[in-house]
C-alpha cells in the first residue's frame, strides 16, 4: 500500500513539472550547448576525413539520390548500372536460351582483349558467368571436354569471336550475338 | 513469401535467445534474432541436406517449428522468469531528452535508411560473391541441396576443389542466401541489409550497459559510418557478417564479465558457435575468451564449467561443418600449415601491413587514432587498476592471433602481400566495434561524459 501511494506522488510529482521546466530543458542553454558541441563533432570529423566525407556524400547520399532517381528499375536494368553493356549481353543470353541449353564461348584469351564495349574481362571465367547464366552451362573455345562439347547448342558471339563455331554464315556479322547451333 | 521466411527467422531467434538469456534489453533482442535465427536455419539445412532430405521451404518451415516447439518448452519451464523480462520490456523509458543524442541518433537512422535502400536496390557483383556465396545460394534453392550440386561435377564449375576454394568455406553465408532464394528473394541481398540494421541496434544495446546514452548514440555513429565496414555492408562477402558474430560475441561476454550476468556467457557463446560457421578464421575470437575464463578458474572460482562450455559451443560449428564436408566428399585442397615454422619476410609483410592498415585513415576514419589517444590517456587507470584490462587483452590477443593464422596459411594462389594489399583491410572488420567500444566504456570517457550528462540534465 506504501509503494502503490508513493508511486502514486512520484505521478503526481512528474506531472506537477510545469511546462515552463520542460520548455527550460530543451531548450536551454545546456542543451543547445550539447547540440551545437554534437553539431562541431559531427561536422569537423566528417569534413576533414576523406573516408568519412567519401562514405557521406558519395556512398550514402549519392546512391540515394541515383535510387530515387531510378525507382522503378528492374533488376536487369540494375545490373546495367553496375556492370554496363556486359550485363545486357548476358541479360540477351539468358532470355533466349533454355535453363538446360549449353552455350559456347569464344576462347578465354580472346574475350579478356581489350575492346571498345568495355566487357568485363571477368567473363573469361566460368564461375563468374555461372552466377548470370545459372543453370545453363558454359564451355570455352580453347577447352577440350568431350562431353559438354557435343552437347553445345548456343555460340556466343563476343567481340566478333565465334562465327567459326557456327555451320550456316549468317546474313549480318554484329560484334556480339547469340546464336542457336544448326 | 519473402517476409514469411524473414518473420520465421525472427521468431526463431527471438524464442532461442529468450529461453538463453531473460537478461537481454529488448534492443540486443531487436538486434539478435534475424542473425541468429538465420544462423540456426542454415544449421538446420545443413543437418536436413546431411541426412538426404531435399532443402525446401516445407523441410526447412518444419524443422524451424519443430525447434521452436523444443525452445518454446524450455521457455515454458522459466515462465516466471520470461514475465519478468517482459515486465521488464513495458517499463521502457525513453533516455532523458537530449539534443545531442537526438542528433546522433537522428544522423544513424537517415543514413540507415539510405544504406539499407542502397544494399537490397543493387545486385549483387562483388567478384567473391558472384563466384561462390550468391551462385551457390541460388543452386541450392533451385536443387533443394548443396552437398549434391551440379555444380560440383564435371567442368561445371572451375577449380571446385583447389586451394582456396569456395566450396569449404563455412557455411552460413551461402546457405542463408539459399534461404531467402527459396522463399522467392529475386536478390540475396535482403540478408545483408538486415545483418547490419541488426547489428546498429544490437551494438546499441550492449555499449548503453557500459556508458551514457549520449556517449552510446556517438560510438554507434562513428562505428556505423567506418568507411570501409559501412561500404562492405552493401556488398554480399562474408566479412561484414562474421565481424556482426565475432565482435557481438566478444562484447556479450564483457557483459557477462564485467556485469556478472552469468545467462550473457551462453548468448555470447552462441554468438561464436555463429562466429566459426561464418568463417575458418572465427577461432581467433574463441582462443582469448577460452583464455580468460581458464586463467579466471584457475585463480578465483576454480570452475571450469564456463570455460570450456564456452569453447565446447564456440568450435562446435567448425567441427560439425568439417565433419560433413569429409562425409559428402567435398574437401578441398589444405592451406593451412599445422607445423611450426620461421619464415622473417611473411612476419614482417604480416606485422607491416596489419600496422599500415590499423592508421589508415581513409578505410576506418578516426577509429583507430581516437583508441590509440584514448588508450593513452587511459594508462594510468589501466596499470593502478586494471580499468578493462579484459577488454583489451581480448583486442591484442585476438588481433596477435589473426596474424598468426595468416602467417600459418600457405598462400599458393596469391602472394601474401597482394592478399593484405587487397583483401586485409576487410579483415579487421570484427575489431572496429570492439576499438569503439573501449573508447566508450573506458574509465575516462565515462567520467567525461557523467560529468556531461550532471551538467545537461541538472534541473
Amino acid at each position: 500500500m506504501a509503494h502503490k501511494n508513493s508511486k502514486r506522488n512520484t505521478i503526481l510529482d512528474s506531472s506537477e513539472k510545469s511546462l515552463h521546466s520542460w520548455f527550460k530543458q530543451v531548450f536551454g542553454f545546456r542543451s543547445i550547448l550539447m547540440l551545437s558541441a554534437g553539431l562541431i563533432i559531427l561536422t569537423t570529423t566528417i569534413k576533414n576525413n576523406a573516408g568519412y566525407n567519401w562514405a557521406w556524400n558519395n556512398l550514402l547520399t549519392g546512391n540515394w539520390k541515383i535510387i530515387r532517381a531510378n525507382r522503378s528499375a528492374t533488376i536487369a536494368d540494375r545490373y546495367a548500372m553496375k556492370m554496363g553493356f556486359t550485363a545486357q549481353f548476358l541479360e540477351h543470353i539468358k532470355q533466349n536460351t533454355p535453363e538446360n541449353a549449353v552455350i559456347l564461348f569464344p576462347a578465354k584469351a580472346q574475350l579478356q582483349e581489350k575492346n571498345q564495349y568495355n566487357i568485363d574481362p571477368n567473363i573469361a571465367g566460368r564461375n563468374w558467368v555461372l552466377h548470370y547464366l545459372y543453370p545453363r552451362q558454359v564451355i570455352y573455345a580453347d577447352e577440350d571436354y568431350t562431353p559438354l562439347l557435343q552437347r553445345v547448342n548456343y555460340i556466343a558471339i563476343v567481340n566478333g569471336y565465334g562465327y567459326e563455331f557456327l555451320n550456316v554464315e549468317p546474313e549480318k556479322r554484329p560484334p556480339f550475338a547469340l546464336f542457336p547451333k544448326q | 513469401m519473402l517476409t514469411i521466411g524473414i518473420i520465421l527467422s525472427c521468431l526463431l531467434g527471438a524464442t532461442t535467445l529468450l529461453s538463453i538469456s531473460q537478461r537481454l534489453k529488448w534492443i540486443e533482442l531487436l538486434g539478435l534474432m534475424f542473425p541468429v535465427g538465420i544462423g540456426i536455419q542454415t544449421f538446420l539445412m545443413v543437418l536436413i541436406d546431411w541426412i538426404n532430405i531435399p532443402i525446401t521451404v516445407s523441410s526447412i518451415t518444419i524443422a524451424t517449428l519443430l525447434w521452436i516447439a523444443g525452445v518454446g518448452f524450455v521457455l515454458f519451464r522459466k515462465k516466471e522468469s520470461v514475465a519478468g523480462w517482459w515486465e521488464g520490456v513495458g517499463k521502457f523509458t525513453f533516455p532523458q531528452f537530449n539534443w545531442c543524442w537526438l542528433l546522433f541518433i537522428g544522423a544513424i537512422v537517415a543514413l540507415e535508411v539510405m544504406n539499407f535502400a542502397k544494399t537490397i536496390y543493387f545486385p549483387t557483383t562483388d567478384r567473391d560473391s558472384v563466384v561462390g556465396f550468391d551462385l551457390f545460394g541460388m543452386a541450392i534453392a533451385a536443387e533443394h541441396t548443396f552437398k549434391g550440386l551440379s555444380l560440383f561435377s564435371g567442368i561445371s564449375y572451375d577449380d571446385a576443389r583447389g586451394p582456396g576454394s569456395y566450396i569449404t568455406y563455412t557455411p552460413l553465408v551461402h546457405f542463408s542466401y539459399g534461404y531467402v532464394y527459396l522463399w522467392g528473394a529475386k536478390l540475396s541481398k535482403i540478408v545483408n541489409a538486415l545483418f547490419y540494421l541488426s547489428f546498429i541496434l544490437a551494438f546499441y544495446g550492449i555499449t548503453s550497459r557500459f556508458a551514457t546514452h549520449t556517449l552510446t548514440a556517438i560510438v554507434t555513429f562513428f562505428t556505423f559510418l567506418t568507411p570501409e565496414f559501412l561500404a562492405f555492408s552493401s556488398l554480399s562477402g562474408t566479412n561484414v557478417l562474421h565481424a556482426y558474430f565475432a565482435s557481438l560475441g566478444v562484447l556479450f561476454f564483457l557483459a557477462f564479465y564485467y556485469k556478472q550476468e552469468n545467462s550473457l556467457l551462453w548468448v555470447s557463446s552462441l554468438l561464436m558457435f555463429f562466429n566459426f560457421w561464418t568463417r575458418n578464421e572465427g577461432i581467433v575470437f574463441i582462443a582469448p575468451i577460452f583464455i580468460i575464463l581458464l586463467w579466471n578458474a584457475f585463480f578465483k572460482t576454480k570452475n571450469y564449467k564456463h570455460a570450456f562450455g564456452f569453447f565446447g559451443i564456440g568450435i562446435a560449428s567448425f567441427i560439425i561443418w568439417n565433419i560433413f564436408l569429409k562425409a559428402s566428399d567435398m574437401s578441398g585442397t589444405q592451406v593451412f600449415i599445422f607445423k611450426p615454422f620461421w619464415d622473417a619476410e611473411k612476419a614482417s609483410t604480416i606485422g607491416n601491413e596489419f600496422w599500415a592498415l590499423l592508421a589508415n585513415p581513409t578505410y576506418y576514419g578516426i577509429t583507430f587514432s581516437l583508441f590509440a589517444i584514448v588508450l593513452t590517456s587511459n594508462a594510468w587507470y589501466i596499470i593502478k587498476k586494471q580499468d578493462m584490462a579484459v577488454t583489451l587483452s581480448i583486442i591484442v590477443l585476438a588481433l596477435v592471433f589473426y596474424m598468426l593464422t595468416l602467417y600459418q596459411i600457405n598462400y599458393i594462389w596469391d602472394s601474401m602481400l597482394n592478399v593484405l594489399q587487397y583483401s586485409g583491410k576487410r579483415f579487421l572488420f570484427c575489431f572496429i566495434p570492439l576499438f569503439w567500444f573501449y573508447i566508450a566504456a573506458n574509465k575516462n570517457m565515462k567520467w567525461l561524459f557523467e560529468k556531461i550528462d550532471r551538467f545537461v540534465f541538472r534541473a
